[in-house]
Formats: C-alpha cells, structure tokens, sequence
C-alpha cells in the first residue's frame, strides 16, 4: 500500500523498512516536532534539538526494520533514540549547558524568585519561563520522565519505551522529579524551603 | 491510608489519571481529614497546568527544506548501498522472464498450428555461472538480510531459468537450489545447488 498522509506511523515505519521514500518524508514531517520538542526540553538548546531531529532520523533510515510494532507505538520509540541522543550531548557538553534565556531574563536570577505562593503564582502570571528553567535544572533522569509524561503526555507505559525501564521507575522518577520541581519553585533558600514546603518531602 | 501512602495518587490526579473506585475512595476519605494532602493535591494541579502552558509554548520552527532534502538524499543512498546487486540483476531477471514468455508462447503457437514445435533448447538469458547466488524476485524492497540460513530444495526447472539460471543438462522437470531465507522468513536469493 501506498504510504500517504493517512498512513498510520506503523505503516509508515513498515514503508520505510521496505524502501519506501515517501514514507521517510511523511513521518519526518509528522514526527519531527514530537522530537524536537523532547530534545529542547531536555537539553535546553535549540541547536541540539536540530542536530538531534536530524539524528534521530538518520537512526530511522538506517533501523526502521528493527521497530517492532507490537512492543510500543512508533513516537515513544522515536523519543527513545532522541533520548540517547540528547543523553550523549549533555554528558558531553554539560559544563555549557544553555538555559535558552532570553535577553530580558539575563538579570534575573537562574532559581525563581522566593514567593509566598509560587506554584499558584506561575498558574497565575503564565511564568514559563521559571518553570522551564526548573525543569532544565533537574538531574537529567527526573527531566526526562517529566518531560515525557508532562510535557509530551506520554503514557506511563509510553515513557516506559522510550526510557528502556519499568513503568513503576517511570512513575517513581516523575513523582521525584515533580517534587524537586515544586521544591526548585519554592526557591533555593533552605529556610523558606523547610518553613514552608515542607510537606513536599516525602 | 497515611500520607505517604496517598501521595502517588494525588500526582496521578493531579495528572488527569482516573482510579479505580475503591482507590479513589480512599483518596478521597483521606484528603476529607488531611488538610496537608488536600493542600498538595492543589499544588500539584497547579504544577499540572503550569507544565502544559510549558509544553504549548515551545515553538517548533518550520521545516527547513534543506535539512529535509539532506535526509532524503542519505535515504537515497542507504537504499543504494543497501541494495547494490539488486540494482544490476533487476534488469537481467526482467528480461529472463521476457525471454521464457516469448518462448512459451511461440511453442503454444506452433502447437495450436498443428506444426511440430521445433526442440526449444534453454532460453538464452543464462549466462551466469551456475553456483553463483541471484537475488530472489522482489528481495530488493525487503527488509535488510540480517542474518538467515540455507534451505536445499528442488525448484520447477521453469523458476530456475526466469531467475537466469542454466540447470544442468541432467536436470529436467526439477533442479536442486540453494536458497538463501532471512530472519524472518522471507526468500533473499537462490543458487543452483553444487
């Protein structure tokens, strides 16, 4: 069958195993975003989140035929080769990690700023730009489950995939990751952080 | 339930995640009495939002032609090295199949003609040598030959001459091949057994 718009990301897979061009082209334009947008959140970068889009589809060119359909769906598999990929640039290159600030961020400091209520301050004033550099701050495996089940709305079973792990690790890391972001939020003073976001620790 | 206990849950919640109705009245029984819990729930609601306006405010930028005839172009050539015999054989296999049709028809012709139909010698497309592996039809658009095994079989005669072999002159109705059988099961090329 012929690949088209249509086509499921199975059958596009299954198009591209058997040398089907078209196949390549409508999945790269399908998926693309689904990666870069993985690979920004995770490394902060967006020269990473290109280099690594491309990289991840040079991986789909050459091992389309070893995706096995019924272990997971072709997107966690996808964000599982951007994973390694985006793990290999920040084991690399993490002294210069970019916190992608904008200009008008610079003088801010990179922890958010100590509020009485941050987390309904964010909701609130719509302040990404905290948020996105508490995520960037996580260990990177706290990031990562974050970024798949929060961020990409990944299921548990999904980040599962994409991650090689048990669900029950996935679930672990986020809840842990969700906690350090709640913490990272509250600010980095210990004293605030004890008086009062205590019952965040667990 | 205590508050280490319910804690898993109230993220599940706060994530849109539905509990079974025992689970869920548990949860719910607890955060009725525990004011910390009822405060984290709403915490993590808020944490919830604030992560999808993150996840919406990410600009993908537009596709890039280049990059995309970049990818093409090394598709173009994963194909090629992928399938370099496939690429010569093709052409010779297409007109071994010719050759056989245009030889069975002119038999069936003179037949019906009611002539004798002259002694129809082996088409004359196999020029390989005999022992030497051909791509089995339509191997090309397979997946890669990763690894596979041997299969020793008699094939019709008819078969081993549209591949462009030449059987041997004592082999007449069904010759011994060797085939070739990827990982997963699929023909990828045949010879004439030696």
């Amino acid at each position: 069958m012929a690949a088209s718009e249509h086509s499921s990301d199975d059958e596009l897979i299954a198009g591209i195993a058997a040398g089907d061009r078209e196949a390549f082209a409508i999945l790269y334009r399908r998926r693309r975003p689904d990666v870069y947008r993985f690979a920004l959140h995770v490394s902060g970068s967006p020269q990473v989140a290109d280099d690594v889009s491309q990289d991840v589809f040079m991986a789909v060119i050459n091992h389309a035929a070893r995706y096995r359909s019924s272990r997971s769906g072709v997107v966690p598999w996808l964000l599982g080769i951007a994973r390694n990929h985006v793990r290999r640039w920040v084991e690399r290159d993490r002294p210069m990690l970019s916190l992608a600030v904008d200009d008008d961020e610079r003088g801010e400091a990179r922890t958010p700023k100590i509020e009485t209520d941050p987390l309904a301050d964010v909701a609130r004033r719509r302040d990404v730009a905290a948020l996105r550099r508490a995520v960037l701050a996580l260990p990177v495996k706290y990031r990562e489950a974050v970024v798949l089940c929060d961020l990409q709305e990944l299921s548990y079973a999904g980040a599962a995939a994409a991650l090689g792990c048990a669900i029950g690790t996935v679930r672990s890391r986020l809840h842990r990751g969700r906690a350090l972001l709640a913490k990272r939020l509250r600010g980095s003073d210990e004293t605030v952080f004890r008086n009062a976001a205590a019952r965040w620790i667990l | 339930m205590t508050c280490r206990t319910v804690a898993p849950y109230l993220v599940d919640l706060a994530r849109g995640g539905v509990l079974d109705a025992d689970r869920r009245a548990e949860v719910d029984r607890h955060l009725r009495e525990c004011r910390a819990c009822t405060a984290r729930l709403e915490d993590e609601r808020a944490l919830s939002a604030a992560l999808g306006r993150l996840a919406q405010e990410i600009e993908v930028p537009a596709l890039d032609p280049e990059s995309e005839r970049a990818l093409l172009a090394s598709f173009d050539r994963a194909r090629a090295q992928a399938h370099p015999r496939a690429r010569v054989w093709r052409p010779l296999a297409a007109a071994a199949v010719f050759a056989l049709a245009t030889t069975i028809a002119w038999t069936i012709v003179h037949r019906l003609a009611g002539t004798p139909a002259p002694i129809v010698s082996a088409p004359p497309v196999a020029v390989l040598p005999a022992t030497e592996f051909v791509p089995w039809p339509g191997a090309s658009s397979l997946p890669t030959f990763e690894s596979g095994q041997l299969m020793r079989m008699d094939l019709p005669a008819s078969v081993v001459l549209s591949l462009g072999l030449v059987p041997p002159a004592s082999q007449t109705g069904v010759v011994r091949a060797d085939v070739l059988v990827g990982q997963d099961g699929y023909a990828r090329a045949v010879r004439l057994a030696p």
